[in-house]
């Protein structure tokens, strides 16, 4: 795909392979995410879209290449990196959302402690800072802040995907990466989750790659959308261009079981 | 003279050779735990045996060994430690802390300031400060290993939310030459500060566990704080009942009317009943810590 955009790349996959196994799940899969846009991948349960939000993550190894447009990692090979420095950079640059929160976050602590943990690992070692910047994420994703010192594990679904995303934004990563992040939600919760992803991406001009089986979902906030079948990416273009125009057959009949 | 019909010293010379080849590595690698083959000793596990065979492997016929249980030489398993380690080695006893060459000692450190010939050795029941956070053993290796403290950061945020302090009293995590975070076993936080650039070396053992760990002379250790929080050691408004000292470490006793508190040094206690002299201690009769460096 040729770029929409004037600016270089964020963040660049190129022909990255993954798979559990003999099994292949991404099968030489390519992309670009420029700054302050979002990404949408769409494709069928048992696809690779969450083993792809993995690698992006780098949480799990893959062959392939892996840029990210920061200071000190141009040029670098993200995939070739030991893990230590895999995690620093994980800990610097990206932040993921996934699909059920007790996998991202500490249940049994406050939520306030669970979005502070991010600047702690960052190296904040001032206990008033942690907590401030804490409690403005939490605003920053509408959650109610009077109830920043309840644990995960007495919220409603909504609230917990409001924790995870301000523990996601507090350190300010360079990429947003979202995995189903309003699936399991009802359709009331979901429409007020995605309202705070879309002021978020305003306001703070976050870069994402928001994954979802919904088309729906992706159609409200992405600036482009990708197509993923078996690991494969088969379609790639501006959000309306896809959604109106699709070429893949896959893409056609995705789109026309939406209508 | 070392008793007859055994090795000197109780442990085999294979056994000893180990021991101190893992020492070794423990004092190259500052805060780091490092898997050793404990043996079966003549007491039972959990009451000292990993220090006990650190000792076994250290002390010569010309050492002077210095054994402690909560700071009190006079303690029942403190005596048959120092009883067993002078039988099997020839080495001479005694209760006054300068004397000692070699000093075991379980959860506490002596209030005298320890010197560059002495080693201290402190028995471990837990040798990992990730247990609590992370019971998976090779989970808390890997955590180590990327140098992933958060869970206790988090641990340490929450409390201080919660309590405006840490609720940790002995056994307080600190970070070792700005790498390993270790426990220090479970001093009270009154003797955390001493293990701060200490002059002395310090081995650490668990023979139930089969981990030793040390903090070579001179080495950075910090307790786990937040800048503006800042670690604290306990005060207790109260005086020895039997020397009238307010500014050390005090056991409280159940007294006739309601707690007494007792030194818990029985060194310095015996010293001043005695009317003698006290070698320098780490806290002046203000409390004041002697490096100015180490919050107290
Ligand atoms: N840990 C694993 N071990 C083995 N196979 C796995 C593992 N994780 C995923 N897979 C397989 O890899 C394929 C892709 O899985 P993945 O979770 O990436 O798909 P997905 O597109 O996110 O699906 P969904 O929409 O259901 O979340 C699936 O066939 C899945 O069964
Ligand atoms: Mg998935």
């Amino acid at each position: 795909m040729t770029s929409p955009y004037e600016e270089a790349p964020l963040l660049r996959l190129e022909g990255v392979r993954q798979g559990y196994g003999a099994r292949e799940v991404l099968r030489g899969v390519s992309l670009e995410l420029y700054p302050g846009e979002v990404l949408g991948v769409v494709g069928e349960s048992g696809s690779g879209k969450s083993t792809l939000l993995r690698v992006l993550y780098l949480e799990l190894p893959a062959e392939g290449r892996y840029t990210l447009g920061q200071p000190g990692l141009e040029g670098l090979n993200l995939l070739a990196l030991d893990p230590y420095r895999r995690l620093e950079v994980r800990q610097r640059h990206l932040a993921l959302v996934r699909q059920h929160a007790h996998e991202a976050l500490r249940m049994g602590f406050s939520s306030l402690a669970n979005v502070a943990e991010p600047l702690l690992l960052l190296g904040e070692r001032r206990y008033g800072q942690a907590a401030t910047r804490a409690l403005a994420a939490l605003e920053e994703a509408d959650f109610p802040t009077e109830r920043a010192d309840e644990p995960p594990r007495v919220l409603s679904g909504g609230l917990r995907q409001r924790v995870q995303l301000a523990r996601a934004i507090a350190a300010r990563p360079a990429v947003l990466l979202l995995d189903e992040p309003t699936t399991g939600l009802d359709l009331l919760v979901q429409a007020r989750v995605l309202d705070t992803l879309r002021a978020l991406k305003g306001r703070l001009g976050l870069s994402m790659i928001l994954v979802s089986h919904d088309l729906g979902v992706v159609r409200a906030l992405a600036d482009r959308i990708l197509v993923l079948l078996e690991g494969e990416v088969v379609e790639a273009g501006l959000a309306d261009q896809v959604l109106e125009d699709p070429q893949h057959p896959y893409t056609q009949d995705l789109v026309q079981a939406r209508l | 003279m070392p008793r007859l019909g055994y090795s000197y010293a109780f442990l085999d010379p294979g056994a000893k050779r180990e021991l101190r080849r893992s020492l070794l590595k423990a004092v190259a690698l500052p805060g780091y735990q490092v898997a050793y083959a404990s043996r079966e000793m003549p007491i039972a596990r959990g009451w000292g045996t990993g220090a006990l065979q650190v000792t076994l492997s250290l002390v010569g016929p010309e050492d002077v060994v210095k054994v402690i249980d909560q700071g009190a030489d006079d303690s029942v398993n403190a005596a048959n430690l120092r009883r067993f380690i002078a039988s099997m080695s020839g080495a001479r006893t005694t209760w006054d802390t300068l004397e000692a060459t070699l000093i075991q000692s379980r959860h506490r450190i002596p209030e005298e300031r320890l010197r560059p010939h002495q080693i201290l050795i402190l028995q471990v029941p837990i040798p990992e400060p990730l247990r609590h956070v992370e019971p998976s053993e090779p989970r808390a290796r890997e955590l180590h290993a990327l140098a992933d403290y958060s869970a206790l950061w988090v641990g340490l945020f929450e409390e201080t939310r919660r309590f405006r302090r840490s609720l940790k009293g002995a056994a307080y995590p600190v970070m070792v030459h700005g790498r390993y975070v270790m426990d220090p076993s479970p001093i009270p936080r009154w003797d955390v500060p001493k293990l701060h650039q200490a002059p002395h070396l310090t081995l650490l053992a668990a023979g139930r566990e089969k981990r030793l760990y040390a903090v070579p002379p001179h080495t950075e250790v910090r307790p786990l704080a937040f800048q503006d929080v800042p670690f604290q050691v306990e005060r207790v408004r109260a005086r020895c009942r039997r020397t009238g000292v307010g500014h050390l470490f005090l056991n409280a006793i159940p007294g006739e009317g309601g707690l007494e508190h007792e030194l818990s040094d029985t060194s310095v206690l015996e010293k001043l009943r005695a009317g003698r002299a006290l070698g320098e201690t780490y806290y002046d009769l203000e409390g004041r810590f002697y490096r100015d460096d180490v919050p107290v």
